[in-house]
């Protein structure tokens, strides 16, 4: 049978290149996602999916409907790219020029390879007249980059409960190198603030709190990861008769803290060396944005990726690792690395808020993402849409143990 | 020579004590409930000269259990054992034949334990315990598995990737051998025979595990059970045969862990899970006699059960090719005439030809229940697995080696 | 009646085009993986398309006139040939999911055929619809009665057509006793997977098939009944999948496993020695003893053995064997078992079975509708 997907993946190979190049192509900046949205509503009308959703936050849903209600399987990819700092470019940033086995382009690794990889893993399956048991929802998400899942969690609480379908795992398309990433930490943006009578003593105060963490963010410590990622100097403003100063602190979220929990352990430490020094009262707040989505519908998002992970011994993972093996691409399970902030996935949303299983499996490469000359191999594009295929087709296909025999 | 036998449960140590060589027993019991204290106390029912008697120990394992024992046998100077039998479940493919203990056969043995998960480990600790306290004791191991060790590679290979075989050592082991073992040398002596001149088709039905044995030249030469007891014959709880992708399927289902699917094919299947009521098959038979009939299920788990027995008795004789007798054997096969009435009528083409008033009225064993005309004997006889521990103990020690079955039947 | 037979499986198309009252047929062919497309993407309409231009470019004398479609899985559903209607078809499409690598394409080609060739008659044959009747007491297995209803498990037999004309033919022969009707046949398949039938008169009593083609008798590259203890323990001891077992079981395993290379079932008896080849051999016929054993047992008889399938000729080798082996009344001095082979292929037979529903068309439509 896998040798038989694979025929097909070949087959369509040409197809889902271009598909990524034309998305490539397409800016799609945060928060202005509507044309490629469009492109790809466009594509998934033209292949074989059962129904094509344009739902009211922007995503592009298209639906493979199984014999049964369940299980039903996630694959998600954001539609949205960062901005690209077209200064580190060597070339136009929309390029998606094509040479040498590359696609290169703002987003090619992170994720439009993989978005595009995801809709034609669908595709394979159903040109393969593989049957399925569950359902396949692949979703192409918007505001992830900029927007803190934005996109995801509607689709989540309204999109998908609408259609009457609940996931019982994901796959995030975003760039893992063709292995199964099952986590990553996270971040949070904080404002420790800094309020009293006395301009003086606020100003002494915020300085000894930004040189305490200053001082945290340099430490090079050999045996922990260091909490804090940056911190910048303090912002003074007056405020309803008293001064107030604001110093901004990026944060590292691990997978076994909260942001409660970081939230009050940073405001200890401010509040000691604040103390120390005035007379005056100390806050950590969480900043929020308002975002317009492209659709037009607006809300409120705090700054804060979530660490998630899932178990090792998950069953989808287990599963997934399994049915790779079977197809013939043995993958290797780790988590991402994010060592810039900003980055995150929509697993936090996913495994965090909605208690689904998620796993990340793309054609991208980490290193490539958020990162001038971004480029996919188109290889690792046909590759995502084989063994995308066959790990969908092992949680929600019908089964073929047997049937593989000797002609019959 | 009095040899005690032991006979080791996950949670029970069975023993007797036999004088050989004149076979009888001095003394016998069973301790229950070994292991961690459960809702009822441990107990040793103890056995002699007909009389019985309970003692309340505590045994938190098969090592102090053993303790007790020998405590209670050591009271009276002629209970004393001069050699120790254990029966062991399997012997992987380093023990074809049972065997003396020595200073290397601990780490052997530990080394197979995985084979048999639930059966080798309590035996392997209860032979450590037993040469600890009575390094002078000679200790016999007899391997359910040395009986089949003469299957011929045709019949023992599945049809794998040989390299994936030889590396997890993936062939057909059998069981239930001692048993095999016994009751072909008792149809022997029974039929006036040689057993090296014996060919026959041997039905071991417990009440839980269930196998066929054809024998030839009174050697093994093919056993329902595979490389694990799952393969083969409907059980009380097990399976017996299966599609391979039907496994796959289970194993496929969500929470379909290699665990629970392992528990379900072991503990949930064969008539347990087809009548849904009841493990016995004897139940099973006893409502369908009932007038009316048994309902949908328990019919189809007595007729699926029958019908498999049936086939294998046919698929063995085929391969023994002139057998002198079919046996049965074991709870089911010395008790319940309806087995092998359903097994052994319309099967003229096997020279087979029961005879109805004999197989219902088994009295006295072991019994040929077959016609005077039949070409081959259909016999019942009861299994004594401690008794076929006790002579190959006996013949080992007395310098006979371990061909000791041949020895039995002349 | 010019007829067209199309045998579709997942990764190929076989066909053959009969003309009317002649025996062998005048095209025949096959559509694979590399004559499709410039990647080898096999699929089942552009298939059927290739064959269509090439019964147009034969000299065969006249274009198809009716379709026979053999289908190797039709369910309980269906115990006859049936002639495609609407309703056909959706019952089929309800069965796709019990032979989901086989039903779906065949199902593509037959809405393919219907489209090209709108006027066409178009008749399926079924391979388990021999087996359809079988016992209960044949066709269950001892497992948890919720888990077979769940997973809607019986067994079938997988090469119906090849034994349904084969115990015709061996019915004609002298039995055992002398009579001149053989009621009580072993009829052996000997295919790539080889499959052994017990069958008294038109009805199967016992297949070596199971729910899947994968239980039974070794095939060249499948393993057959296997201890399900070993399935477990390769997940647990390799940590392997179920996806990968199967790979390993249904495309390493049978004479491939065993003899370490790719083997036909022919070549296995007639061309190659060795001792893995040797080992494979005596495998091969064991397993096929105990099946006929278990057949002889459940028939309480025999009066002939048949052979049919690819490698009938096998039968020559096999045969006396096996003949000798099952000697009657378990005494050699008993008389042989009589055994003959079937020659014809396995389109020929479906050329005569759809040609037969055809005539017969009339019920046909009214039994399947």
């Amino acid at each position: 049978m896998y040798q038989m997907l694979k025929a097909r993946s070949e087959a369509l190979k040409d197809e889902a290149v271009s598909f990524a190049m034309e998305l490539v192509r397409t800016p799609s900046v945060s928060l202005n996602e509507a044309d490629a949205a469009v492109r790809v509503e466009r594509r998934m009308k033209n292949l074989s999916f059962d129904r094509v959703i344009h739902d009211e936050a922007g995503n592009v849903v298209g639906l493979l409907l199984g014999r049964k209600p369940g299980p039903t399987v996630l694959l998600n990819c954001h539609l949205d790219t960062v901005a690209a700092d077209e200064a580190q470019w060597s070339e136009p940033a929309l390029s998606g020029r094509l040479e040498d086995g590359k696609l290169h382009g703002l987003g090619a690794s992170d994720c439009k390879g993989g978005l595009a990889a995801q809709v034609y893993a669908a595709e394979l399956l159903k040109r393969s007249l593989l049957p399925l048991d569950g359902n396949v929802v692949v979703a192409t998400t918007v505001a992830e980059e900029n927007g803190r899942s934005v996109g995801v969690r509607a689709l989540m609480e309204t999109t998908l409960p609408e259609l009457g379908l609940k996931p019982d795992f994901a796959i995030l398309g975003e760039p893992t190198g063709l292995s199964l990433y099952y986590g990553h930490d996270g971040w949070v943006e904080l404002d420790v603030i800094v309020e009293g009578a006395n301009p003086f003593q606020v100003e002494d105060s915020a300085r000894a709190v930004h040189g305490f963490f200053d001082e945290r963010c340099r430490q090079k410590c050999q045996f922990e990861r260091p909490g804090v990622a940056a911190t910048r100097a303090p912002r003074m403003e007056d405020a309803d008769g008293l001064r107030r100063a604001t110093i901004p602190i990026d944060r590292w979220l691990y997978a076994t803290e909260s942001v409660q929990e970081v939230i009050s352990q940073v405001r200890e430490n401010a509040e000691l060396v604040a103390k120390s020094v005035g007379a005056v009262a100390v806050d950590v707040s969480v900043p929020e944005d308002r975002q317009r989505l492209y659709t037009g519908r607006t809300s409120v998002v705090r700054r804060v990726a979530n660490a998630w992970a899932i178990d090792p011994f998950d069953p989808l993972l287990e599963r997934s690792r399994q049915t790779l093996a079977a197809a013939g691409c043995p993958a290797r399970a780790s988590l991402w690395k994010l060592d810039r902030l900003g980055m995150g996935t929509a697993g936090g949303v996913l495994v965090k808020e909605f208690g689904v299983p998620t796993v990340g499996f793309g054609p991208g490469e980490e290193t490539r993402a958020h990162a001038p000359d971004e480029w996919v191999s188109v290889d690792k594009i046909a590759g995502a849409v084989y063994a995308t295929a066959a790990v969908v087709h092992g949680l929600v296909g019908i089964p073929v143990f047997g049937w593989t025999t000797d002609e019959i | 020579m009095n040899v005690l036998v032991f006979n080791c449960g996950s949670s029970s140590l069975k023993y007797r004590l036999i004088a050989m060589p004149g076979e009888r027993e001095l003394a016998g019991g069973e301790a229950q409930r070994v292991g961690p204290p459960t809702a009822e106390p441990s107990r040793i029912v103890h056995r002699i000269g007909g009389r019985e008697e309970s003692v309340f120990v505590p045994m938190p394992d098969h090592a102090s259990a053993f303790g007790e024992v020998m405590k209670l046998l050591g009271m009276r100077q002629e209970l004393r054992p001069d050699a120790v039998g254990h029966r062991m479940v399997h012997g992987g493919s380093r023990f074809k034949a049972h065997v003396l203990v020595e200073a290397d056969t601990l780490p052997a043995l530990v080394e197979i334990n995985e084979l048999a998960p639930l059966h080798n480990p309590p035996q392997t600790a209860l032979v450590a315990a037993c040469r600890e306290r009575f390094p002078e004791l000679p200790q016999v191991l007899v391997f359910d598995t040395a009986y089949h060790s003469t299957i011929p590679d045709y019949a023992r290979t599945y049809a794998l990737p040989a390299k994936l075989c030889s590396k997890l050592g993936l062939y057909k082991h059998g069981f239930h051998g001692t048993s095999h073992a016994y009751v072909a040398s008792e149809a022997a002596r029974f039929l006036g025979r040689k057993l090296d001149h014996l060919n026959a088709v041997s039905c071991h039905l417990g009440s839980g595990g269930a196998s066929l044995c054809a024998i030839v030249g009174g050697q093994s030469v093919d056993n329902t059970m595979g490389y694990s007891p799952l393969q083969g014959l409907v059980m009380s709880t097990r399976c017996g045969d299966l599609d391979p992708a039907l496994t796959l399927r289970l194993l496929a289902r969500p929470g379909g862990g290699v665990k629970s699917v392992e528990g379900l094919l072991n503990r949930k299947s064969g008539v347990l899970g087809m009548s849904g009521s009841t493990a016995d098959i004897r139940d099973v038979l006893a409502e369908r006699a009932r007038p009316g009939g048994a309902d949908a299920r328990a019919e189809t788990a007595a007729q699926i059960y029958l019908w498999r027995l049936r086939k294998y008795l046919g698929a063995y004789l085929a391969v023994v090719g002139s057998a002198d007798a079919v046996i049965f054997t074991d709870t089911i096969g010395e008790t319940v005439p309806q087995v092998r009435q359903a097994v052994c009528s319309g099967m003229e083409a096997f020279g087979i030809d029961l005879d109805p008033e004999r197989n219902a009225n088994v009295k006295v064993y072991p019994a040929d229940v077959a016609t005077d005309d039949s070409l081959v004997r259909v016999l019942v006889i009861l299994t004594n697995e401690e008794l076929a521990i006790a002579r190959c103990v006996h013949s080992l020690l007395m310098g006979s080696g371990p061909a000791g079955r041949k020895e039995d039947a002349a | 009646m010019n007829i067209l037979v199309l045998r579709p499986s997942w990764k190929a198309l076989d066909y053959a085009l009969f003309d009317a009252g002649r025996r062998r047929p005048a095209l025949v062919g096959k559509i694979n993986e590399r004559d499709c497309g410039r990647h080898g993407a096999f699929a089942p309409s552009d298939a059927f398309r290739r064959v269509l231009e090439a019964c147009r470019k034969s000299h065969a004398p006249g274009a198809p006139e009716l379709v026979g479609i053999r289908l190797t899985f039709g369910g309980e559903e269906f115990t006859e040939p049936a002639l495609v209607t609407n309703a056909v078809l959706e019952r089929l499409r309800g069965l796709a999911h019990q032979a989901p690598l086989h039903l779906p394409p065949a199902l593509a080609l037959i809405e393919r055929c219907r489209e090209s060739l709108p006027e066409m008659p178009i008749i399926l044959v079924f391979e388990t619809a021999f087996f359809v009747k079988l016992p209960l007491r044949e066709r269950g297995y001892g497992m948890d009665a919720g888990v077979v209803q769940e997973l809607g498990i019986r067994r079938y037999g997988y090469h119906g057509i090849f034994h349904e004309t084969a115990c015709k033919l061996a019915s004609r022969l002298v039995g055992v006793r002398g009579t001149s009707s053989c009621r009580r046949v072993l009829s052996i398949c000997l295919e790539p997977r080889p499959e052994i039938a017990a069958v008294i008169g038109r009805r199967p009593v016992m297949v070596t098939s199971g729910a899947t083609p994968l239980e039974g008798l070794p095939g060249q590259t499948a393993c057959g009944e296997l201890d399900p203890g070993i399935v477990l323990h390769l997940a647990r001891k390799l940590g392997w999948g179920p996806e990968q077992i199967n790979q390993c079981l249904t495309g390493e395993s049978g004479l491939a496993g065993l003899t370490g290379h790719r083997i036909t079932l022919d070549g296995l008896f007639h061309d190659e020695w060795g001792p893995a080849i040797e080992l494979a051999r005596q495998v091969m016929r064991y397993r096929m003893l105990l099946a006929c054993g278990a057949g002889v047992a459940a028939m309480g008889w025999v009066d002939a053995i048949v052979f049919s399938g690819r490698y009938f000729d096998l039968g020559e080798v096999l045969g006396p064997w096996l003949a000798g082996r099952l000697a009657v009344n378990g005494r050699s001095e008993a008389p042989e078992i009589p055994w003959t082979s079937l020659h014809e292929p396995l389109d020929r037979l479906i050329a005569d079975q759809v040609a037969a529903a055809f005539a017969g068309r009339a019920v046909l439509t009214a039994v399947t509708e």
